[in-house]
């Protein structure tokens, strides 16, 4: 402090008029090295209102750095007095000047620090700390380490109160995670400043965090700690996911640290423990015994020869433990005495929770067995001879020190092992995979069959020859099989497709009658017998469907036509219930049901006909006609299937759905026909009639998702599109997905006027559309035109021509309002950034654009266009980006595209006149706003 | 000219920008002020520009600061800078009616009336009455006057609602620092003592306090009218020598 020089009374009267403003007051501050200038500042009251803090539109607050508290920081270390005597004056709720503070206090020397601590609790327990958290922590070691110990554990206190503590349950917020991080970073200091009080803070937290979980029982002590933090020690069983198991392991890690380091006993510390209620801290003092038992043998013995421990399923694992790894501790006497407890069994009454009971293994036999398992090595001969005896005959019991394990994985391990099938022939393999899945719990059979399945599609070819085999195998065997088939004709592999369609026809017409009644519960999906095998068998059509060799079906109609067509036929009938829940609450006209459709029976089967008559087509036809020539006439079955899932007592959302997603290969197939039945496919206007049986929507809104546009389709479909626009000026968008339908409507209409194939004639439909429509659609199909042209360099003329004239009309009719409804679409803002359309144009739409939304979306592609182009109307693009820095209500946004704002003032300054007397005002409002490098333009 | 709208309430409309006009105005300005400094320079162009009334008696108060012999100069340059200080927010916004409360007008009009009290109080004694009645025209007169002061009372002073237009060229969100307020109001004061004529003669002038006072009105209002960058650079100078380490 010495260096410098304390300023004289008049040098601060001329200096402080000149910082009346925020930012000039920021200047300065962030500049100012000398503390002796604090307290001629303070006397002028630079220091007496903090900013406060501000609402954010849409929700939140902000709070705004202070430079004169950030000043005060710097200086904490420099002139400690000063700076405190300041700091106790400041009244604030803004986090950024607490942050400030704590970085001061750390500065100071703790007996200056410790007189903020009264205020920085007051702002934890308001909620004003916020980012503040990690000072705050560093403040309480530093205090610890200079023996402030009140100070020190009253901020300690605040910092982990139950006020800042997530529930117990939970999950990974950021709360919790700080509060983690400053209890692992106080421990050491608050250890050795005063081990008993650090470990009842710990206790006090532990209780909370278990009494805000669900399920605990307060009255009884009752924590289900065994089962969401299975061991107290750090395991591969523990799985973190909640707050409480968390704090378990930072407070075992703290009591651990105190002990070992000697600021506190072992006795001291179970002394507490053993005040609490919750079985919780019994494990913890379980555990700490045992990490202690060299320190202390004593206690370790008495708490392995204390029976009662030997019964708690809710201690087991602390207790198996200790026992397992302190048994030479106890003579001799006691390891028999304990040995005689196993022997005589477990007092507990049936029904010990936590106990594995396996079948007809005898309960006690089985407890005798566990209790055995913990101390294997050291066993004497009987018992050894007995332990050994249960091992073979059952394994290593999977709960011995454990009551849960919940361990989990995406799938469940496989008993058998792809390894031990290698050797077998492949018959072998089926009838080794029937018999353990025949007999297996569902995790088991979900595993052998994913086990099953990979062996089958290493070697695909050679099983597919031996298909039959799996006829009256059990149907999760089957399902793996056919579905590994239909991968591998995917992947092009000439597996024997007859088997397997052999197999596939057998399953669906003979196997029903032939199975056991006891197959019938194996693969059941929703009740419904075997329907996932014959979802692959279906899959399995459509793979051989779709199968191409030199760009040609790989698979021949005259071998394989009856037979797929037979297996589709079995499946068209089939649930139209999807697997996919769907509500029926919702508008048929807004929703996409494709998802739904592909993931139902019927929707498969109606797929996997289309992928048929496509394979058909190929075949009968010439695939590269617009048209098949002969049409339905040429496959009749199609023609009779279209017929029937369209017809009113068939219809399903489902399957009309999956038949609008390929609209484009029916009109292919016969377009006669579509043009024929397009109204009794459709139907729209049953919405009209009874809106949750309108199940023409589900292909109208597939076909507009699914199907790009084409006029031929607009054509065919005219009345449906004019119905369809209708209807969107009355809808009400909630979902702004961008696949939403309406939107795709309008992007139909759009594609096709861009074309030239509609018009804004003032009498069409598109120019119906844009009038009516409702505004979020409207909105969508605008704005898909910018995202449309974006990089595109070299748009035809009479395509511009077509934008220039749709933007124009539409800003002088709905577009203003529309853009001041919702500010933040895109609108404009991609039209502008794409860089296709004219320059001089587009400059002056823009300026346009921005008179009505200042910030037009998205800024930080606008601004970069614009000073790519500004030479070509500077003046305007200096207004227009006035308005811009204007319009960032949220005071940081021009960061962004600051480096382009600067070329558009840089230009603006090589000319003369009112582009660059604007731009100059520009630079000093950005001045104004902190954004102090555009200062230097001026200089330049 | 005045360039705001006046058809909206309170300051709502009222938009005043910073230094603005051509170069070549501001070359005009700097060929008459030749020895003023940029920033005064700065803040006459903006009272040319948004408050044309006042700019002549700030340039003349600014020419009297200089003329050290011209007589009276102080009751002068006093009254111009209280002037400017109380009504430039009414200049930039006329929607803002001066908020004076009449108090003679209206204890006129209750003296009128007033009973002669003769017999609720007694000089230096405690009240004979607990209650005394007065008519009720008189009561409505009082009724008046007392809602009068307490709107008064309510509003934000004249020098913060100058602050609130003023701050508007400022970041968005940014507040009206009452540090600020209460620096003008102080200033303001200081001129306002040495604006009336003393019975008891002319009041001595610390010439470099007077400069003082005057560069720090002009310095608050140029923080906010003026070019941001102007004022950095006397910042800067400022801290160059406040950041200098003693020798």
């Amino acid at each position: 402090m010495q260096s410098f020089k304390a300023p004289t009374p008049e040098q601060v009267d001329e200096a402080v008029p000149l910082f009346s403003t925020r930012q000039r007051e920021a200047y300065f501050f962030d500049r100012l090295e000398n503390p002796y200038w604090i307290g001629p500042l303070a006397a002028r009251s630079l220091f007496a209102t903090a900013p406060s803090v501000e609402t954010v539109e849409g929700g939140g607050t902000r709070h705004p750095k202070w430079a004169a508290s950030s000043y005060l920081a710097r200086m904490a270390k420099l002139a400690p007095e000063e700076v405190l005597a300041v700091l106790l004056k400041i009244k604030t709720e803004n986090a950024s000047v607490i942050d400030d503070m704590l970085v001061a206090a750390i500065e100071m020397a703790p007996t200056l620090a410790k007189k903020l601590v009264p205020q920085i609790c007051q702002a934890v327990d308001r909620d004003s700390l916020w980012y503040g958290v990690g000072n705050a922590t560093k403040l309480c070691v530093h205090l610890a380490t200079g023996m402030e110990n009140e100070t020190a554990f009253q901020l300690a206190g605040t910092l982990f109160s139950s006020h800042r503590m997530p529930s117990g349950n939970d999950r990974a917020s950021a709360a919790g995670y700080e509060y983690l991080e400053g209890l692992q970073t106080v421990a050491s200091a608050l250890l050795a400043l005063d081990a008993k009080r650090f470990c009842r803070l710990l206790v006090s937290s532990l209780n909370t965090s278990i009494e805000r979980r669900e399920y605990t029982d307060s009255a009884t002590g009752r924590d289900y700690s065994f089962v969401w933090r299975p061991t107290i020690e750090e395991h591969e069983e523990n799985h973190d996911f909640e707050f409480a198991s968390r704090l378990v392991g930072v407070a075992t890690r703290c009591l651990e640290q105190g002990i070992g380091s000697g600021f506190a006993t072992l006795a001291e510390i179970l002394q507490i423990l053993d005040e609490q209620k919750f079985s919780l801290f019994k494990r913890l003092s379980l555990h700490l015994i045992d990490e202690f038992a060299q320190t202390d043998p004593d206690i370790a013995r008495k708490a392995i020869m204390n029976r009662s421990l030997l019964d708690q399923s809710e201690l087991k694992h602390e207790y198996a433990r200790m026992v397992g790894q302190q048994w030479d501790i106890l003579d001799s006497s006691d390891q028999q005495t304990w040995l005689e407890w196993v022997d005589a069994g477990p007092t507990a009454t049936k029904g010990v929770a936590g106990e594995y009971d396996k079948n007809d293994i005898d309960r006690a036999e089985w407890w005798k067995f566990e209790r055995f398992h913990w101390i294997r090595d050291h066993l004497p001969t009987n018992e050894r001879q007995f332990y050994l005896g249960m091992r073979a005959k059952h394994g290593e019991p999977p709960l011995a020190d454990l009551c849960a394990r919940i361990t989990s994985s995406w799938g469940h391990e496989s008993p058998i092992h792809r390894e031990e099938l290698e050797s077998l022939p492949f018959a072998e393999v089926v009838r080794v995979v029937d018999a353990f899945i025949g007999a297996g719990d569902r995790d088991d059979i979900t595993a052998v069959a994913a086990v099953f399945g990979d062996y089958v599609r290493v070697r695909a070819v050679e099983c597919s020859a031996e298909a039959a085999i799996l006829k009256g195998s059990v149907a999760a065997c089957v399902s793996a099989f056919i579905g590994k088939m239909a991968i591998a004709v995917t992947a092009g592999e000439l597996i024997d497709v007859g088997s397997v369609l052999a197999l596939c026809k057998w399953l669906i017409y003979e196997g029903p009658a032939k199975r056991r009644e006891s197959d019938e519960s194996q693969g059941q999906i929703d009740g419904q017998p075997w329907q996932e095998v014959r979802n692959e068998v279906i899959g399995f059509v459509g793979a051989v469907c779709k199968a191409d060799s030199d760009e040609q079906p790989r698979y021949d109609v005259a071998t394989y036509r009856t037979t797929l067509w037979e297996l589709v036929t079995s499946a068209l009938h089939d649930s139209a219930t999807s697997n996919v829940i769907r509500s029926t609450e919702d508008d048929p006209q807004l929703q996409d049901y494709l998802i739904f459709g592909i993931n139902s029976p019927r929707g498969r089967a109606v797929d996997a006909a289309l992928d048929y008559a496509r394979w058909l087509g190929r075949q009968i036809g010439d695939a590269n006609a617009k048209s098949l020539a002969a049409g339905f006439d040429g496959m009749p079955e199609v023609r009779e299937f279209l017929d029937r899932q369209i017809a009113p007592e068939n219809r399903t959302f489902e399957a009309l759905s999956v038949i609008g997603a390929r609209i484009g290969l029916i009109e292919w197939l016969d377009v006669n026909w579509l043009s024929s039945n397009a109204e009794r496919l459709f139907d729209l206007r049953e919405y009209d009639r009874s809106p949750s049986t309108a199940c023409g929507w589900a292909a109208w809104n597939s076909f507009l998702v699914w199907v790009n546009p084409r006029i031929e389709l607009y054509r065919l479909f005219k009345s449906q599109f004019e119905y369809a626009v209708e209807q969107s000026s009355r809808v009400t968008i909630q979902d702004t997905d961008y696949s939403q339908p309406m939107f795709r409507l309008g992007e139909h209409l759009v594609v096709l006027y861009g074309r030239g194939e509609l018009n804004l004639d003032g009498h069409g439909l598109f120019s119906r559309f844009i009038a009516v429509t409702n505004p979020d659609i409207r909105r969508h199909a605008i704005a898909f035109v910018g995202i449309s042209i974006e990089r595109e360099s070299d748009l035809p003329a009479p395509l511009i021509q077509r934008l220039m004239l749709l933007w124009e009309s539409y800003w002088k009719s709905s577009g203003p309002s529309d853009a001041a409804a919702k500010p933040h679409a895109y609108l404009f803002g991609q039209w502008f950034s794409s860089g296709a359309l004219p320059k001089d144009w587009s400059i002056e739409r823009l300026e346009e654009f921005v008179s009505v939304v200042p910030m037009p979306s998205p800024e930080n592609e606008v601004v970069p266009r614009l000073a790519k182009i500004c030479e070509t109307d500077i003046a305007r693009s200096v207004a227009i980006l006035q308005k811009i820095v204007d319009g960032d209500k949220d005071g940081w946004r021009i960061y962004l595209w600051r480096d382009s704002a600067r070329e558009i003032l840089e230009s603006a300054l090589k000319t003369s006149g009112p582009p660059r007397d604007a731009a100059k005002k520009l630079i000093d409002r950005l001045g104004r706003r902190g954004y102090l490098e555009f200062g230097s333009l001026l200089a330049n | 000219m005045l360039q705001f709208g006046n058809t909206m309430s309170h300051h709502e409309g009222v938009n005043p920008t910073n230094v603005d006009g051509s170069d070549s105005e501001l070359m005009a300005h700097a060929r008459s002020e030749s020895s003023w400094p940029q920033s005064r320079i700065e803040l006459l162009h903006w009272f040319r520009q948004q408050a044309p009334s006042v700019a002549d008696a700030y340039r003349g108060a600014v020419k009297l600061l200089e003329d050290v012999a011209f007589p009276g100069r102080l009751h002068f340059i006093a009254h111009a800078v209280r002037d400017i200080s109380d009504r430039l927010v009414f200049i930039l916004d006329p929607q803002q009616a001066p908020s004076r409360v009449h108090y003679e007008s209206h204890l006129d009009k209750i003296a009128r009336d007033w009973p002669m009290g003769d017999g609720f109080c007694q000089s230096g004694g405690p009240p004979v009455v607990e209650t005394y009645p007065i008519p009720v025209k008189v009561a409505r007169r009082i009724d008046v006057l007392v809602g009068e002061h307490r709107l008064r009372r309510s509003r934000p002073s004249a020098h913060k609602i100058l602050f609130e237009i003023l701050a508007r060229a400022e970041a968005p969100g940014a507040d009206v620092n009452e540090r600020i307020v209460k620096a003008f109001q102080d200033v303001r004061e200081w001129f306002m003592d040495r604006a009336h004529l003393r019975t008891d003669g002319v009041p001595a002038v610390d010439e470099a306090e007077l400069r003082r006072q005057f560069e720090a009105f002009e310095n608050i209002l140029h923080s906010f009218v003026g070019s941001f960058f102007t004022g950095t650079k006397e910042l800067d100078a400022i801290l160059q020598s406040a950041n200098a380490r003693a020798s």
